[in-house]
């Protein structure tokens, strides 16, 4: 708000009220500026050095607006810019002073002269500063363009793009016959039109657009080794000899190429037939010749694997041989290739896999070679999961077991099932136990023997004599037999009956029989045993 | 496996020394006793062979429990004791309840 005056009817206002009105309004924006502390440059004025060339001065930048303590706004707009205009005027130099007869001077020589004017258009923004208008009774020279801080012109800012140069008449004034021209179109009436015309096409062939000179309608002065005498034949006949395959004169001869360096070979300036042949000989020599070719250090090995510390041929066969030489021969040793000692280092935990042969591709006898904490394993068509042995087809399959005590045989009968932890038959022998001679088996047996028995009845009659005799098993069983069948290959006249069974144990049994033999006449039997534990 | 199963009266028996199958009856088989070991003497086979079952003379326990031969010794001890007509005692009716219950037969591939 702002104190007010209250001017009346018929007042007779002096200078000072007029101005206090205006004060007081002023005053009061002045005020409320102050009030809420506004104060400072809010924008602009940012100095830098004088540009192009720095001087005692400095250049702010604009626009630039800021309030003072007392409120008082200071504020400042973008720089512009202002054509001038330079005209040329007639004029008449007044010389030869005289009196007339009124008493009056008069200048008796009126010779011709001129002015040079200069007119300034309204300021306006860099760019679209308006021009001065041409004048009827004056010649525009030329327009002139200056911008704020400028202490010079210079060359680009005098502009005669509207410079009035003398024309005897203008071109839309002339009239033309083009009826019987063959390119300019037929509504060309005027030399502006023509010219327009021209110009058009002019551009158009220059760009290459329109109205292109056929290639035979170019002259072509004849240069060995072409002959042609227009552009079009003797490009023709460059094609035909670049692409000539004749032995001596072909085109690659025609086609230069200046030297390369290089070691151990280099290429010398020439044709490019020269070069491919010196090239092809470099070649054939490398693919034919160790001389001259890559040193194994030289090639690189894409080692995608990451098998190699190694990056070049050389160092990797010397990797490859390093390796190889602990447990094989070198190539050039006796036995080239073959193993030496074999080592192994540790493989893991649990039982690990030694070798794994699969010899003819059989699937039902490939071999491997397991090692756990106590025992060595060999088997065929089963490997160790970690858990069960599994078949690798469905065949049966078997193995052995050598221990510091025991040595084992194995087998699973069948094709089923396809994995399992126990083998189905098994004979131990226990190298280390109290019984030690014969092997222990752990499954189904059937053992087959003979048995023999015979007796002589030496008394002086008939009499029933007792035979018997034992066996021993080639295997102990698991136990004692639950069945012995006996089968006779010979039996004494009159034999009757069959052996029986007295005592059974998993290493044999015993056995006997009664039979009625007559006096001095010997009784026996003779057979077979197949017992079943 | 000569005896492949049974019944009451009967048993399977595959001869061990041709392979003929035939059915045996439990009064067909003779028990021969000598001291105090017992054997029983099955019919001659067709090729001749005769085949001697033995039972278990004392309480062993089998070593290979389930096996076709743990099995088979089962059946041998339970004939025996139907041939001698003697009382199965507990401990093999246990053992036959729990491994070879009625039906079930004995195949050599196990």
């Amino acid at each position: 708000m702002a104190s007010r005056l209250d001017f009346y009817f018929r007042q007779r206002v002096t200078e000072h009220e007029l101005d206090l009105a205006f004060d007081l309004l002023e005053q009061a924006d002045h005020d409320l500026a102050s009030d809420i502390g506004l104060f400072g440059i809010v924008s602009g004025a940012v100095p830098a050095p004088h540009t192009p060339i720095a001087d005692l001065t400095i250049d702010l930048d604009a626009p630039a607006r800021g309030y003072d303590r007392l409120g008082q706004r200071i504020a400042y707009g973008t720089a512009n810019e202002r054509w001038l205009a330079v005209f040329l005027k007639f004029d008449r130099l007044a010389s030869d002073p005289r009196t007339d007869g009124h008493s009056a001077r008069v200048f008796f020589r009126q010779d011709e002269s001129f002015q040079l004017v200069v007119r300034q258009a309204p300021e306006g923004p860099i760019g679209s500063a308006p021009r001065v208008p041409l004048e009827d009774g004056e010649l525009l020279v030329c327009d002139v363009l200056r911008r704020a801080g400028g202490t010079q012109i210079v060359a680009a800012d005098i502009d005669t793009s509207r410079r009035q140069a003398f024309v005897l008449a203008h071109a839309e004034a002339v009239g033309v016959l083009g009826r019987l021209w063959t390119v300019l179109p037929p509504d060309v009436t005027t030399v502006q039109s023509a010219l327009d015309a021209i110009d058009h096409l002019l551009a158009a062939h220059a760009a290459g657009t329109a109205l292109r000179h056929r290639s035979i309608d170019v002259q072509h002065a004849p240069s060995a080794p072409l002959t042609s005498t227009n552009v079009g034949a003797a490009l023709a006949e460059i094609l035909d000899r670049l692409a000539s395959r004749l032995d001596g004169a072909p085109g690659s001869a025609l086609v230069g190429a200046d030297a390369i360096a290089g070691a151990p070979s280099a290429i010398a300036a020439g044709s490019v037939d020269a070069q491919l042949s010196q090239l092809l000989g470099y070649h054939n020599g490398h693919l034919s010749s160790r001389v001259g070719a890559h040193v194994a250090a030289a090639i690189s090995l894409l080692d995608s694997g990451g098998a190699f510390t190694a990056t070049n041929v050389a160092s990797i066969l010397a990797e490859l041989v390093a390796a190889l030489n602990v447990d094989h021969y070198r190539g050039n040793e006796a036995s080239p290739g073959m193993h030496k000692a074999i080592h192994q280092p540790v493989l893991g935990s649990g039982r690990v896999l030694l070798w794994d042969a699969r010899g003819t591709g059989a699937a039902a006898a490939r071999l491997r070679f397991y090692l756990d904490d106590s025992s060595v394993w060999v088997t065929m068509n089963a490997s160790w999961s970690g858990t069960a042995w599994v078949r690798d087809t469905a065949d049966h399959c078997a193995g052995l077991r050598l221990s510091k005590d025991e040595f084992e045989l194995m087998q699973y009968a069948g094709s089923t099932p396809a994995s399992f932890a126990t083998w189905q038959k098994r004979w131990l022998l226990p190298m280390n136990g109290l019984v030690n001679t014969a092997f222990e088996t752990t499954a189904l047996t059937s053992e087959v023997g003979h048995v023999s028995m015979e007796c002589t009845n030496t008394s002086a009659a008939a009499a029933s004599i007792a035979l018997g005799c034992a066996v021993t098993f080639r295997t102990r069983m698991p136990a004692a037999p639950s069945s012995v069948t006996f089968t006779s290959l010979s039996t004494s006249p009159g034999w009757s009956g069959t052996p029986a069974v007295l005592r059974s144990t998993r290493d044999g049994l015993g056995c006997y029989a009664f039979n009625l033999t007559d006096p001095g006449r010997a009784a026996w039997w003779h057979g077979t045993f197949i017992a079943v534990s | 496996m000569p005896i492949t199963s049974r019944t009451e009266t009967s048993i399977e028996q595959t001869c061990a020394a041709c392979g003929a199958h035939r059915t045996i009856a439990i009064t067909d088989i003779v028990a021969r006793t000598r001291g105090d070991y017992s054997s029983l003497e099955l019919p001659p086979c067709v090729c001749g062979a005769v085949e001697v079952l033995l039972p278990r003379a004392g309480d062993d326990e089998h070593p290979l429990q389930g096996s076709a031969a743990h099995l088979h010794q089962l059946v041998v001890d339970e004939v025996a004791s139907r041939v001698c007509k003697r009382q199965l005692t507990h401990k093999l009716l246990d053992e036959l309840a729990r491994w070879l219950p009625p039906g079930i037969s004995i195949r050599r591939t196990e």
